[in-house]
């Protein structure tokens, strides 16, 4: 017993002996990573108590489990429904990171904090690790860590701090370091595969805009260029072809979950990234975004710097940059950016590579402005290159300050070598060396200071969240307890409806003044649509334009009938949520809300117009039930009526309908082509020539609906309330099963001339129980058929994981086991 | 005779002035390419044995960039950074351009 207590005791002694002994023989190392971790607490400043960062840009998911959910499937039910391909990235890391603090018990503010924290570790970090990977020698410590200081404290993490795009800017030096080793060191498939996996864990989140991938790939894709020009021996360069191409076909099956989904919704992804909508041509968003070439180079790029809103500006110390100091500084980091060209290691791959990287990005960034800006209009135009790069600036950005930073780091130490050796010996004579690598050591220290202290100084002093203006308010964000309490009074109920939130923009935003600005809120994302269980149709953006004629139509009080009560009924909402703390300094006569009154108003509005009552009132805001609505998310059809012209056709039709418009189907001449109109003729059932099928629904998520009719004798029409989309298939399963994703690539589906839209924005389906010989009691599966892509996706990527784990285990172990 | 000296002179002159303007046309359009020849081939032969020239230059106009803005000579600030950002694209891609041959001329030997 003695002797195992023993022999324990020496292991564990060994074990200890070992570890002190490695962290000192890499103390540099160790140290450097140390000061870069401490430097990642920074963002712990720009807090303020338990308030949210939530303002601009920086719409944070205020929840984790929710924000997880969503991205989980391709098809979101807020507003009136609508795809969401582009969401499935948010799965890994910052679905998962969320969700598993939310599943913690951690709050929101916590979540921000950690991510903010995490991120900025990552970024100085995979900085370091890059920089110690290309450059190899004495000061290369020195180097690196200079880089990775700059990395994470300069312009452009300050004018670009979002906490979930961040994470592409904190990982992409870290990729192209894992991709520098393995092509230079000629790596294995082990190598390959645990690249790969980091990758993913550390960087897919970006590639909720694809772009950001393919840049990627392209900038990794240039360094192998120039790696196979310059390599020196044929198998070299084999090797690094081999490394590349496994690591394609790995990264792709690895990704395969969101690149299914993305690469099959081109449409949907096309129409959402249209310039047209927000009537601006492509020519104004180009140079709208761009900057001069001095600007560019200054890291100064970005458009909003200067510009502001009602007199208070975007960025208050914006302004700091024009004073004569901060414009020398910003100069500061180009020049230093080049110096080391000037020295003999200015011939060294990586040195010239970072340096036509930069070039390059400051030429993209640039745009239509001088000098060749007709050149670059022309190429953007004919390579279509300004439909990914149409916000040039926060996409090529990140590549030019991480190779501005790589080459800081290396001018610093460059210049200080210099400074120490040659200068010292020419004029000093080589005496007092010691005084002289003082004097060098603090001039070093005091450029690294200006750099990266006074360059970005607002990182240091918290002022990078927005301080309350006269019209902005504040990016400190608290939630008001009586968001909350509404929110706990609709969650509670059990219907399936939607809620209709004025005033209503045209665009995805919101503007709420809380707490006399200072803790109010002025976002893209209204944070509503968090705290409420129900749909939140708060926005008419493009292609749910009935939603915004409906809000429009009450604001005008085109009738007393009642018209816009039924329109909601429709659209099946049953509450209209009105606030009345509103930032009316923004929203007045600003083009997002064009139909905006105020809450008063609205209550003279609702008050006078049939259909409306008051619910309930929760501080500021007042709760309105539609009268005329009835559970109408799937429904069989009683009437069927044909609109000639667009959705505001249907407006004329409920003049003349009866009081309740529960279970009709509106069709427009302009949205059904002649096959689909056919069959509004045609079913007896509809027009209450037959029995009249009963239905029920049960909702599994927002891809899957399984719909139980009975009783249906007659054709009639199934009306499903979310936003028409060709991808909603139904299938019929006459024994009342169920049909899952992966029959549903198989199994037959109603044809598509009997798909159509109704009620001017819904699906409906003309089904005839005889002609598919399903009797009178039958099952209908409504399903958004590219959530299945989504699964087979999911498949091939965890099959690829657990092959890339097992795969990496296995190598680890044959490797211990020879050594 | 008398009427043909006149004539014969004013020919002389007019042949004798056509000759000058030929000969300066001559002159320019042959001397001033020359020149602007031999001074792209001096410079570039220059930036070619030392592509870290240009690179200099480059950096060396973004101080007086710098000088530019702090007086709020904007105008002049962009015209020195263009120039500025032109002498580095030709520094670097003479340097890239040169490493790839000693590259390939490294591997030969």
């Amino acid at each position: 017993m003695r002797t195992r207590w023993n022999s324990f005791g020496s292991a564990s002694e060994r074990a200890r002996d070992i570890f002190w002994r490695y962290v000192v023989a890499h103390k540099t190392t160790f140290g450097g990573i140390a000061l870069i971790l401490l430097l990642s607490l920074l963002p712990l400043v720009w807090f303020k108590g338990d308030y949210l960062l939530y303002a601009g840009d920086i719409n944070f998911p205020l929840s984790g489990t929710e924000f997880f959910h969503n991205s989980w499937h391709v098809w979101s039910a807020n507003l009136l429904g609508r795809p969401t391909p582009m969401d499935v990235p948010n799965l890994v890391p910052y679905g998962l990171l969320a969700m598993g603090c939310d599943s913690l018990g951690f709050s929101a503010v916590a979540i921000e904090k950690i991510v903010y924290c995490l991120s900025f570790a990552l970024c100085g970090l995979s900085m370091y690790l890059l920089t110690s990977t290309l450059v190899v020698g004495k000061r290369g410590h020195m180097i690196a860590l200079i880089a990775a200081i700059f990395y994470m404290l300069n312009l452009n993490a300050l004018l670009d701090l979002q906490p979930i795009p961040y994470f592409f800017y904190a990982s992409l030096p870290l990729v192209l370091a894992l991709f520098a080793k393995g092509i230079q060191g000629g790596r294995g498939v082990g190598y390959v595969l645990l690249m790969c996996l980091i990758w993913l864990l550390a960087c897919t989140q970006a590639y909720t805009t694809v772009t950001f991938a393919l840049l990627t790939w392209g900038f990794m894709l240039s360094y192998l260029c120039l790696y196979l020009i310059t390599a020196d021996s044929r198998q070299k360069r084999v090797r690094a072809i081999k490394f590349t191409s496994v690591a394609a076909v790995v990264w792709v099956s690895l990704n395969a979950f969101w690149i299914l989904s993305v690469v099959l919704s081109e449409g949907d992804i096309v129409s959402a990234a249209s310039l047209e909508s927000a009537g601006q041509s492509w020519e104004d968003h180009f140079r709208m975004h761009s900057s001069s070439i001095l600007d560019s180079m200054r890291l100064l790029g970005s458009w909003a710097l200067d510009e502001g809103f009602g007199g208070d500006p975007y960025f208050p110390w914006g302004s700091m940059y024009s004073t004569a100091v901060f414009l020398a500084v910003t100069v500061l980091a180009p020049i230093l950016a080049f110096i080391p060209l000037l020295s003999k290691r200015g011939r060294d791959r990586n040195i010239l590579f970072f340096s036509l990287v930069a070039l390059c990005g400051v030429f993209l960034i640039k745009g239509p402005h001088p000098p060749f800006g007709g050149l670059s209009t022309w190429f953007f135009r004919e390579t279509y290159l300004y439909v990914p790069l149409r916000m040039v600036y926060e996409k090529i950005a990140p590549f030019v300050v991480l190779s501005y930073a790589f080459l800081i780091g290396c001018s610093v130490v460059l210049c200080y070598e210099y400074a120490k050796g040659r200068l010292a010996k020419a004029f000093l004579d080589g005496k007092f060396q010691r005084l002289t690598r003082i004097i060098t050591g603090t001039f070093a220290a005091t450029v690294v200071v200006i750099l990266v202290g006074v360059y970005a100084y607002p990182l240091w002093t918290g002022r990078v969240a927005y301080p309350a203006g006269q019209v902005l308010p504040s990016a400190h964000t608290r939630i008001p307890d009586y968001y909350y309490e509404a929110a706990a009074f609709v969650n509670e109920q059990s219907e399936d409806f939607r809620i209709l939130s004025l005033p209503m923009p045209t665009a995805s935003a919101c503007a709420y003044w809380w707490n006399e600005g200072a803790d109010g809120c002025s976002a893209w994302s209204d944070p509503t649509t968090w705290l409420f269980s129900k749909p939140v149709v708060n926005s008419g953006t493009a292609g749910h334009g009935v939603a915004g004629f409906a809000a429009s139509q009450l604001v005008e009080g085109t009738s007393a009938n009642g018209d816009a009560a039924k329109v909601l009924a429709l659209l099946n909402v049953k509450y209209v949520l009105v606030h009345d703390d509103m930032n009316w300094k923004v929203i007045e006569g600003h083009p997002y809300w064009p139909d905006a009154v105020s809450a008063d108003a609205y209550e003279t509005i609702l008050g006078s117009e049939n259909g409306f009552a008051l619910e309930r009132t929760f501080g500021e805001l007042d709760l309105y039930r539609n009268t005329s609505w009835e559970p109408l998310h799937v429904y069989a059809c009683r009437t069927v009526s044909l609109a000639n012209g667009d959705a505001e056709a249907i407006l004329s039709m409920l003049d003349s309908a009866d009081s309740s418009v529960v279970e009709t189907a509106f069709f427009c001449s302009e949205e059904s082509d002649s096959a689909q109109l056919r069959f509004a003729e045609e079913p007896a059932a509809c027009n209450g020539n037959g029995g009249f099928p009963s239905v029920s629904f049960r909702k599994s998520d927002s891809t899957k609906y399984r719909v139980d009719v009975t009783n249906a004798t007659e054709p009639f029409f199934l009306v499903f309330s979310e936003s028409y989309h060709p991808q909603w298939k139904a299938y019929v399963n006459s024994q009342g099963g169920d049909t899952n994703w992966i029959e549903a690539f198989f199994q037959g589906t109603i044809p598509a001339e009997r798909h159509s839209m109704v009620n001017g924005y819904a699906n409906a389906w003309y089904i005839d129980p005889q002609e598919l010989g399903v009797g009178s009691e039958f099952t209908i599966t409504l399903y958004y058929r590219p959530q299945s892509l989504f699964f087979v996706g999911c498949v091939i990527s965890g099959l690829t994981f657990a092959g890339c784990i097992g795969y990496v285990l296995w190598d680890w172990r044959r490797k211990r086991a020879e050594s | 005779m008398m009427e043909a000296r006149p004539l014969c002179k004013s020919v002389v002159l007019l042949l004798r002035r056509w000759i000058g303007w030929i000969g300066q046309a001559a002159v320019t359009l042959t001397v001033v390419p020359v020149l602007l020849f031999l001074i792209i081939v001096v410079v570039a032969v220059m930036l070619w044995q030392e592509p870290r020239l240009s690179v200099g230059v480059g950096i060396a106009v973004l101080l007086p960039t710098a000088i530019a803005l702090m007086l709020g000579q904007k105008g002049l600030a962009e015209v020195l950074a263009i120039s500025a950002y032109l002498f580095l694209v030709v520094g670097v891609v003479l340097l890239l351009v040169r490493h790839i041959l000693e590259q390939h001329r490294g591997v030969k030997e």
